[in-house]
């Protein structure tokens, strides 16, 4: 996979979407494709996964790493988003 | 009007995304149960066949955002103040993970930089990232990403109450356009329901980029 590529195929995508916005039946189909792309993928890497005895064997380990990534990520966004509502969202929501 | 409007397909966006949560897990698991008992002739799948499939979710991707021009028009509306959400959720969520990465004996610095820029989109972070680094640490994105949006999902009236309306699509991440984004709008009020799809949006797009800058491919 390179950048190049994927920034390529992104901005294509966000261009032919903003030219058919108006036509709700090939946003509608672009959207069952989508699903339909992720639906493969993930068999995909179950598939690959359930090949990989090395990754099903330590399935604690990858569980445990995995929930502490995500609490991190997590306290990390609400602890800047706090300071964000506080000095730029809320007064405004007081005024009304 | 446009609030109602703006709820009801929200609503109905979000049983349709629920229903394909679900669809997404039985193929994984499916995968996985063909995987463990060798069910396809099939040994090894070539990564190049896999790595056009995800160029064109990619474009796929790109085509649902450039079609929502409603939520681009909410940053005039609402100024630039509204940029202010997604740039809080991308520099909170590298900053914890990268801290977090610190306590993984398995994990390099990058690679949690690289499975937080998941942003909780799980789907699309897990398939790059196994196609650029390997299944372990695809498995972690798909993994800690479906955490964050369960977490979301479930503590959002406790985000709110103890830090702002803001902080439950903070933790949404990506998620906060679509699965998550009936239970933002309940904890923190409909008026941040155009917030919450704009950060959800401008994240999802920047996942497929970000993550692999990370990964220094």
């Amino acid at each position: 996979m390179s950048m190049v590529f994927i920034t390529l195929f992104l901005s294509a995508g966000m261009l032919s979407g903003f030219l058919l916005r108006k036509r709700e039946k090939a946003i509608y189909a672009a959207e069952k494709i989508t699903t339909g792309i992720i639906l493969i993928l993930l068999f995909l890497l179950g598939l690959s996964l359930g090949m990989n005895k090395t990754v099903l064997n330590n399935l604690s380990r990858v569980g445990i790493q995995s929930a502490l990534i995500s609490a991190g990520g997590v306290s990390g966004s609400v602890f800047v988003s706090f300071f964000v509502y506080k000095y730029f969202f809320k007064e405004k929501n007081n005024e009304k | 009007m446009f609030l109602f409007h703006f709820l009801f397909t929200s609503i109905f966006l979000k049983k349709r995304i629920m229903k394909n949560s679900l669809l997404i897990f039985i193929f994984f698991i499916l995968g996985i149960l063909c995987g463990i008992f060798t069910l396809l002739p099939v040994k090894i799948i070539p990564t190049s066949f896999v790595t056009y499939v995800v160029y064109a979710l990619i474009f796929f991707v790109g085509i649902g955002a450039g079609a929502n021009v409603k939520v681009w028009r909410a940053v005039r509306r609402m100024h630039f103040k509204i940029v202010l959400v997604p740039l809080a959720v991308i520099s909170g969520t590298l900053m914890g993970v990268g801290l977090t990465s610190f306590l993984l004996s398995d994990i390099a610095l990058n690679q949690a930089l690289a499975v937080g820029a998941g942003f909780g989109y799980y789907s699309l972070s897990s398939v790059i990232i196994s196609q650029m680094d390997g299944d372990f640490l695809g498995i972690i994105a798909l993994i800690s990403n479906l955490m964050r949006e369960i977490i979301t999902i479930l503590l959002a009236p406790v985000l709110v109450r103890f830090f702002g309306k803001i902080a439950p699509i903070a933790a949404g991440g990506a998620a906060s356009m679509d699965t998550t984004l009936a239970v933002i709008t309940r904890a923190s009020g409909s008026e941040y329901a155009v917030i919450s799809i704009f950060s959800g949006m401008v994240l999802t797009l920047l996942v497929p980029i970000l993550v692999p800058l990370f990964l220094g491919k």
